[in-house]
């Protein structure tokens, strides 16, 4: 019994250790803790800064808490949707491994792998305290609450990934149970706060004391307040805190619903019956007796259909901005004391956001799905150019962003401030900078995309938040030095422009590689 | 370009060499195919062959040599090319989530064709294939060999002139195979090239009227199917069959002009008869058989089977 559990772990962690990428991503980890190390000491040497080893560690413990949580969402979240998508995991259920084996297996080699990315970093972190600012104490409990986030994180992606039938839903799960759950007490509160202002509840009564309570347990339970109560001066409590029993004991319940359930989610249909269908899938077969037939771009109108859903599911999304700007609106004239301009720019900013995200997701997949069915050979057998190929689909899914579009354009309606920020976007250089990030961010994800096999979305925010510190602090000095040597009102935008170019350049580069793998890859 | 698509040769391969890292997938490998005839493409595992399938449907570059398609270079005139080929590859990779009629018209229209046009063409396709009834079904959940179907119609959708198929009846069951079979001939009467790789060489061997066979990326037979399948090239083997038994026509039949060599089968009234190759009339040759006052019962050409050819040209294993 305990043979058959533990050999697909054995298994998993003798590969892992057999491989050599594993070794130099891990040193790399290492090194790059080391760098940073340097570059504090450095800092702290030539300016006034205070605390640096406590700077240096806030650095990466907020770093690492990044990772991780991208991690859960790509890394943990395909574990079994892995072996479901690839049909494998009924050839594991018949070579006699167990749902304990196959969990054990899949997820637990995973956030072995993990953890042991964290305890490479540990001596290094130890330095830190040398430096100064940052207790013994501090640094172990911080690694405690890390350790224990990603141990909650990897469950719950288990659980996600049994449950769903393919990666993206399984990911999506997860990130939904993870915006629950670090946002949780600042939702409470502000539902209580509302109730209280509308005098739906006494604002001393018994529920909003109630709300108060779980609000300040959820508080107590997030990693983010744990950490922050960490990076406090005088930090003196005990390194398993209340944060870490709550995510062990988070992760043991989503480990155990997920083998309870094993059996019962990840079952064949059997013959002639119904085939498990997530709801986006259902959504898209609605729009299935809605498709009109292509035009002459029919490559854009597969990707609006397929990649981005189609009218069906533009028009859920348009419907659930909408209820969004309604709910944020009507919250901030009935029960808060919120200016109606504030609300314009939440809605604004908060659609920018959803822009970034949808498009991060198109260019995740566009490419992908292509290279993954193998149908690549096809598309390039066609009598069109390759960026006609390309460009094409990129086409397809621009219409996908109009719900969001529309609704970032009604926000900045009634944010005063609105219209002069998309005016200054067309004539600042520091302005086009956004633009260019954004559109380095997709092209970065759509080349990840093409290699690796998941998580090329996490992977180009994990390497846009690096590249965007390491950027800064080699590109603020000569900013500064710019701005200075050219006096004036536009002194800076003569900088940011010299940044933009840097930027294009990069986009083109990697989109020119992007070509030539994906005419490497039609050719495999 | 009159000339170029008069070109009697399909596909006109010269000194083709690719190779990966240290290993050769194709060295020095010649052939042509002719328009209008089904070409079999065949060899083991690993020989070469969807490598070859892939530079001259223009999918890889070749690192030396030339391949010329209806007389155009693929090289130089990839997109001219792509119009006139439909490549079929050996896995089912095709959007699953699309119906039947949808890929097909979405095929079609990225080929440019009209509206108007793909539903002429898609019917037409469709109806070719069998797959009609089956035009609103989600392609995922069709069988291997109803997708099958559905990959040779969206072959078919750009009406081209050169079929490329590799290995098109892998993974079907006999049914499917011989119903893939007949499309093939249908196809061919309608005056389409079919190049056509595959390991089933028993189809191929009744199918096609040319075949090359390839190994460790060496053509090792690139000619007429007819005479690969001739048990020897230099001395054509008949078998006769005679009604009645005749104690010393062995030897009489030895005599007869142009005859090699008289070979009894067992101890039936069965003969085994070499001829001389161009020389000898077989013509001219049963009519002296009649003079000696035999009775005919049959007098057939005895043909290799594709697999003796196939084994006796391959050494079945990499260098």
């Amino acid at each position: 019994m305990l043979t058959g559990t533990m050999a697909m772990l054995l298994r998993a962690i003798r590969l892992d250790a057999r491989l050599v990428r594993t070794h130099l991503f891990r040193l790399a980890f290492a090194l790059l803790v080391y760098a940073s190390l340097i570059y504090a000491q450095i800092i702290s040497g030539t300016t006034l800064l205070g605390a640096p080893g406590l700077k240096l560690f806030n650095t990466m413990t907020y770093l690492n808490l990044m990772l991780i949580s991208l991690a859960g969402v790509s890394f943990f979240a395909t574990a079994i949707t892995e072996e479901k998508e690839e049909e494998t995991l009924g050839l594991l259920k018949m070579a006699g491994v167990n749902p304990l084996g196959i969990l054990l297996g899949k997820s637990t080699s995973r956030l072995l792998g993990a953890i042991l990315l964290l305890l490479v970093q540990f001596p290094f972190t130890l330095l830190a305290i040398t430096l100064g600012g940052v207790t013994l104490g501090q640094v172990v409990a911080a690694y405690c609450s890390l350790t224990a986030y990603m141990v909650l994180l990897a469950n719950v992606g288990l659980f996600s990934s049994v449950v769903c039938r393919r990666g993206g839903s399984a990911s999506l799960l997860t990130l939904l149970f993870l915006s629950v759950y670090l946002a949780s007490h600042v939702m409470i509160e502000t539902i209580r706060l509302g109730l209280s202002n509308g005098g739906l509840i006494a604002g001393k009564g018994a529920i909003a004391e109630e709300l108060k309570q779980v609000a300040k347990w959820c508080r107590s339970a997030s990693v983010l307040d744990r950490i922050s109560d960490i990076m406090l001066t005088g930090f003196s409590e005990t390194p398993l805190g209340f944060q870490v029993n709550v995510s062990f004991a988070g992760a043991l319940l989503f480990f155990g619903v997920a083998w309870g359930g094993f059996h019962r989610f990840t079952r064949e249909p059997r013959s002639g019956g119904r085939r498990q269908i997530d709801p986006l899938e259902r959504l898209i077969r609605f729009g299935q007796s809605h498709r009109s037939r292509p035009g002459r771009n029919a490559l854009a109108w597969k990707e609006f259909h397929f990649a981005a859903g189609g009218i069906p599911v533009q028009v859920v999304k348009f419907l659930l901005y909408g209820l969004t700007f309604a709910v944020v609106f009507l919250a901030a004239e009935r029960y808060f004391d919120f200016p109606f301009a504030d609300a314009g720019m939440f809605v604004a900013m908060f659609m920018l956001l959803m822009l970034v995200v949808e498009s991060g997701l198109y260019a995740a997949v566009i490419f992908h799905d292509e290279w993954r069915g193998r149908t690549l050979p096809l598309l390039a057998m066609l009598p069109l150019r390759p960026s006609t190929v390309i460009y094409s689909k990129i086409a397809g899914c621009l219409p996908a962003l109009l719900p969001a579009m529309f609704w970032l354009l009604a926000g900045c309606v009634i944010w005063p401030d609105g219209f002069r920020e998309i005016f200054q976007c067309l004539y600042l250089p520091s302005r086009w900078l956004y633009g260019l990030i954004w559109l380095l961010f997709l092209t970065l994800t759509a080349f990840f995309s093409l290699v690796v096999r998941w998580g090329a979305l996490p992977l180009a925010i994990s390497v846009m938040a690096f590249g965007a510190s390491v950027a800064s602090c080699c590109g603020s000095p000569l900013l500064a030095v710019i701005s200075i040597s050219n006096s004036g009102e536009y002194g800076a935008e003569l900088g940011f422009l010299l940044v933009d170019i840097v930027v294009a350049v990069l986009v083109g580069l990697l989109q020119s590689d992007i070509r030539r793998r994906l005419e490497i890859a039609s050719s495999q | 370009m009159s000339e170029i698509q008069s070109s009697p040769r399909a596909i006109e391969v010269r000194n083709l060499s690719q190779s990966f890292g240290e290993r050769w997938a194709v060295r020095n490998a010649s052939f042509e195919v002719d328009a209008g005839s089904l070409h079999g493409f065949v060899g083991p595992n690993g020989a070469g062959k969807t490598t070859s399938l892939k530079i001259i449907c223009t999918l890889m570059e070749p690192q030396a040599g030339t391949i010329r398609v209806f007389g155009q270079d693929v090289r130089l005139y990839a997109r001219d090319v792509r119009r006139r080929i439909g490549f079929m590859p050996d896995h089912f990779s095709m959007y699953r989530r699309m119906s039947v009629f949808e890929y097909l018209d979405f095929f079609g229209a990225a080929y440019g064709l009209t509206t108007a046009q793909r539903s002429r063409v898609i019917k037409d396709v469709l109806a070719l294939t069998d797959m009609h009834s089956r035009q609103n079904d989600v392609i995922a959940g069709l069988s291997r060999g109803m997708q099958q179907r559905v990959s040779l119609a969206r072959v078919l959708v750009s009406d081209p002139d050169l079929l490329l198929l590799d290995e098109p009846a892998s993974g079907l069951d006999p049914r499917a195979r011989i119903e893939l079979m007949e499309i093939l001939k249908e196809l061919k009467g309608m005056g389409k090239t079919i190049f056509i790789s595959s390991h089933i060489l028993s189809e191929l061997a009744e199918l096609c009227d040319s075949v090359t066979i390839i190994d460790v990326g060496r053509i090792k037979y690139s000619g007429k199917m007819s005479d690969l399948l001739v048990r020897n090239n230099e001395h054509p083997t008949y078998r006769l069959r005679v009604g009645g038994e005749w104690s010393d026509l062995e030897t009489r039949l030895g005599e007869l002009k142009g005859v090699v060599s008289v070979e009894r089968v067992d101890d039936r009234p069965e003969f085994r008869i070499s001829i001389a190759w161009p020389d000898t009339d077989t013509n001219a040759l049963l009519r002296s058989v009649l003079d000696m006052g035999v009775a005919i019962v049959s007098f057939t050409e005895e043909r290799r089977h594709l697999n003796e050819a196939f084994m006796d040209l391959t050494q079945g294993g990499l260098d």
